[in-house]
Formats: C-alpha cells, structure tokens, sequence
C-alpha cells in the first residue's frame, strides 16, 4: 500500500459546557471542520448571526427538557458575530453544528442547567460527549 | 497492448459492462480495456486484458496523486463461459479481500445484464457486521472467498465456499443477530422504564427547569414505582440524574457488586471510575447468570452539583475497536470528549486512550 502521510498533532483549548465540548482551533486546523466555498450551500448550511438580532445561535438542543445551549446575539455588541457550519443535510436550531466562529467579540453560551461559559474569539469544533451503553455494548451520545 | 476504441460499444446483452463484453466476444489476444474506480475507489484502475481467446484477466492498479503508481495486482478472471473467478489479488490479501474485489467489479458493471434494473438472475451483496454477504436469486448466501466462481449468465455460483468463507459467514451473522437482539432488549427497556417514569406521575417534557427550580417535574412521581436499577435503563441522561437525585449514588450502587477502580479530583471534584455488575437483559441463554461487568464514571455536574453516571467502555484488549487503554479516571475522561479524534484530525480511527490524552478545558461549568 502507498505510504501514508505523516500526521501531525493538533493544538487545541478546549471549553465544556455540561454536555457540550467545543475546541478551539487554529486558523489552518480549522479548515478542514469549516464549509468551504465548494460546498453544496444547500447540503452544507452555514449561517451567520450578527450581533442584536433576536435570533439565537444554538449549538444543542436537549430531547426531552427541550433546553438549549446557545449564544443569544440580542446579548451581544452589534459588531459581534456568530457562524454556524452545519454538517451534511444538518439544520440550524435542530442539530448540532459541525464548527462555528466567534468574530470579534467574545461569546457567552448560556443554558438552562449550567452556568454561563464565555469564550473569546476563535474557530471551534463542537462535539456532544459520548457514554457507553452496556446493554446494546455501543457508544451513543449523552441526550438529555 | 492496445486499448480498444470502446466508445463504439454501447450494446450488452450478458453483462451491465458492453466494453468488457465486447472484449469477451469479440477482443483479439492483448486487447485491454480499462476504467477508474467509482466513489470511494477514484484511486483505483480496473485494467481488463484479453489474455487468450477464452480468458480475461482483470487487474487492478493503485494510483493516487502524490504517490506512486504500483504494479498491477491480478484480482479476477472472466472467461467467455461468463465465468468470473476472484483470484488472490497480491495488494488485496487482507480479510475480506474477495468481497470488496467482488463489489468493486459489480460497481464497475461486471455482473448480469439488467442487474440494477432489477431482473432476475442478478445478485446483491451488503456488508454487514464483519463480511460482505451476497445473495442470489436462489437464496443462496454467502461471502465471497478468494477462487469464488461466479456465472454471470445464471447468477448462480459455481463452485461451493471454503469451510474458511462459511465461517466467516456465520461468524458474522452471529454477530448480527446478537447485535440486534441487544439493541432490540436496549430499546424495549428504556420504553418500560419510560413509562415506569410517566406512569409514576414523572413529567418527561420539562424533567428540569431553569436553575434554581430544582426537581421540577418529579414533584408528583411516586417513587415506589420506579426502581432503582431504572438507571441502567434510561438513555436519557436527565431523567437518570433525577433518579440518582431522589434515591442517591451511594444507594443504587450499594445494590450492585462494585468496586471502584480508580478516582481522581480534578478541579475540586472528585471522579469515581466504577467496575460494576449490572443486570445484562440482553443474554437469557441457559446457564447466563445474567450480570456483565462493565465501567461506569461517576461525577458532579460543576453548575449544579447533581450526580452524573454515565457508562464508560471496558479496557480494549484487542487492536479494534474503542476501548480504554488503562481504567483509569482521565482515560475514561478522555474517551468521554473523544480528546483523540481532534488531535489526530480524525474521526474514523480506533482509539484507545490514557490517561495522558485527556486535555482539562480551560472552563468546564
């Protein structure tokens, strides 16, 4: 088989808020985990939120309390700004982001359970925390 | 050699590929055709050579940008009988080799005429579990082995599997059923002890309210309905926090046989990693005692001070699969946030973490 390329080990902080973790990459990293210009716009969604727009930019939503762990722009400076790179065939507000970009301002993410978590500007990958399920002997995401 | 001008050749009548067809029926002695790979396999070369007048070699050339070309491996044969036979390709020598030469040269039209059309004498093939599984039109299944013979005609095999290619087959149809069965017994008791949860007065819509309402939603649960070992039923993680909540961690576990194989304070808090005895639903076959041991995390939620009890994989001792590497609080941690896969950049490799992998967020609320 043909050699592989040398991986490298990537940088990151990371910041958790209960079930969510987001790591903070830089900006070469972070491209990979980005939807880049050739992305089908339609399958690939990536939305901006700017700063005291009513809308929130959600990051998880629970099943069953129906609580979110999300950014509400109306609490942020007008230059401020969220965006969201959704994966494939992903929705904002229902499912969680691939990444997303913190532009100028610092971001608070706020949730119902947990106390406020405020992250500075950046590129973060988000992930939902995974348990083993010993029954069915797979992993699953945490769902709350 | 000599590339034959296919683009002329668009009729088939024997099988979905009218070049390769054409080479059978018609080609002179080194005469070639040859395709790249679909999706997924763009960095393969599927080469068909007319070796004489009654066979066709197939050949397949990896070839990828910024490395080298290789040399050809020899993955099949196809005479003009339509017989095809996978061969002992030399760069394809791993478990399972013959099934995925067998797919690829489906996906390159080598099988019956008419094959995705759905007309008989056509045969499938999915991967299930560890093997790929064909089945023809007979109701014939099996996985494909190295000098598997396959008539393109009749869809039909030709000569019968290896004892090796039956044991991987009911190897992994083994595995399917018993993966199945678990996850049909998971799903049965998390809708039981769901309706335990709603049954006893539990408000599964808002099982929690805003900080500072703790308990909203089990106000009026009657707690002599739900058991205790519910928590190993639930898959949501809020409703087994309020049932640690009412009847306490140290009780639920103190029912169990349990030892706790390592903690750690991180932060101020204590973490307790637990080798538990848990009541297994998924095997009732004669003589299962029916417990499993397997690692649970314990913890405390740093917002609001409720326990937490979430399972953790057992230590891998194998290559494969997702295991710990050491049971040890941090490697357990790091499995949880899936620290590996952002520091490898990837998603898709097997895993074992230890202790040193787990990375401590700068904030963690």
């Amino acid at each position: 088989m043909p050699k592989l390329k040398k991986e490298t080990k990537i940088e990151y902080k990371k910041y958790q808020q209960g079930d969510v973790v987001m790591y903070k990459l830089n900006d070469d990293d972070f491209e990979k985990y980005s939807n880049g210009e050739k992305s089908d716009k339609n399958l690939y969604q990536t939305v901006s939120y700017n700063g005291q727009q009513t809308a929130n930019a959600i990051l998880a939503f629970g099943e069953v309390t129906g609580h979110t762990h999300r950014i509400e722009m109306s609490e942020m400076l007008k230059d401020a700004g969220v965006t969201l790179h959704m994966g494939y065939n992903q929705k904002p507000g229902v499912d969680v982001p691939k990444s997303f970009q913190v532009i100028n301002k610092p971001a608070t993410i706020i949730h119902e359970e947990h106390d406020p978590v405020t992250i500075p500007p950046g590129n973060y990958v988000v992930k939902i925390v995974r348990e083993f399920n010993h029954i069915t002997r797979r992993a699953q995401y945490v769902a709350d | 050699m000599s590339q034959i001008k296919f683009d002329e050749y668009t009729h088939c009548s024997v099988i979905n590929n009218a070049k390769v067809e054409w080479l059978i029926k018609h080609g002179n002695i080194n005469n070639n055709v040859f395709f790249k790979g679909e999706t997924g396999d763009r960095y393969s070369i599927y080469i068909f050579i007319k070796r004489n007048k009654n066979n066709v070699d197939i050949y397949s050339i990896w070839n990828q940008y910024g490395h080298d070309t290789d040399l050809g491996s020899h993955i099949a044969t196809l005479n003009k009988d339509y017989t095809l036979k996978i061969m002992n390709g030399k760069k394809w020598g791993w478990k399972g080799a013959a099934g995925e030469i067998f797919k690829q040269l489906m996906r390159q039209g080598v099988c019956p005429y008419g094959a995705e059309k759905g007309k008989d004498k056509i045969y499938s093939i999915r991967y299930c579990r560890s093997a790929y599984f064909v089945k023809t039109h007979d109701g014939n299944e099996f996985t494909p082995w190295l000098g598997m013979k396959i008539n393109l005609k009749t869809g039909l095999l030709v000569n019968k599997p290896t004892r090796e290619a039956k044991n991987e087959y009911n190897t992994a149809k083994n595995q399917d059923k018993a993966q199945r069965k678990r996850n049909y017994i998971a799903n049965r008791e998390n809708t039981k002890a769901l309706n335990r949860y709603r049954n006893a007065g539990g408000d599964t819509e808002v099982a929690r309210g805003w900080r500072g309402e703790p308990g909203k939603g089990t106000e009026n649960i009657d707690w002599d309905m739900i058991p205790m070992d519910d928590v190993f039923r639930h898959r949501n993680a809020t409703l087994r926090s309020n049932i640690i909540e009412h009847y306490g961690m140290n009780a639920i576990v103190g029912i169990l046989d349990h030892q706790v194989v390592d903690q750690d304070t991180i932060d101020g808090r204590l973490y307790k990693l637990l080798d538990v005895t848990i009541p297994d639903f998924s095997d009732n076959s004669p003589g299962f005692d029916g417990s499993y041991k397997g690692l649970y995390l314990e913890m405390i939620n740093p917002s609001t001070g409720e326990s937490h009890f979430e399972g953790i994989p057992n230590v891998q001792v194998s290559k494969w699969g997702s295991g710990l590497k050491e049971a040890t609080v941090k490697a357990a941690l790091a499995w949880r946030d899936d620290d590996l896969s952002i520091m490898d950049g990837n998603n898709w490799r097997n895993q074992h973490p230890e202790g040193n992998d787990y990375i401590k967020p700068i904030i963690l609320k």
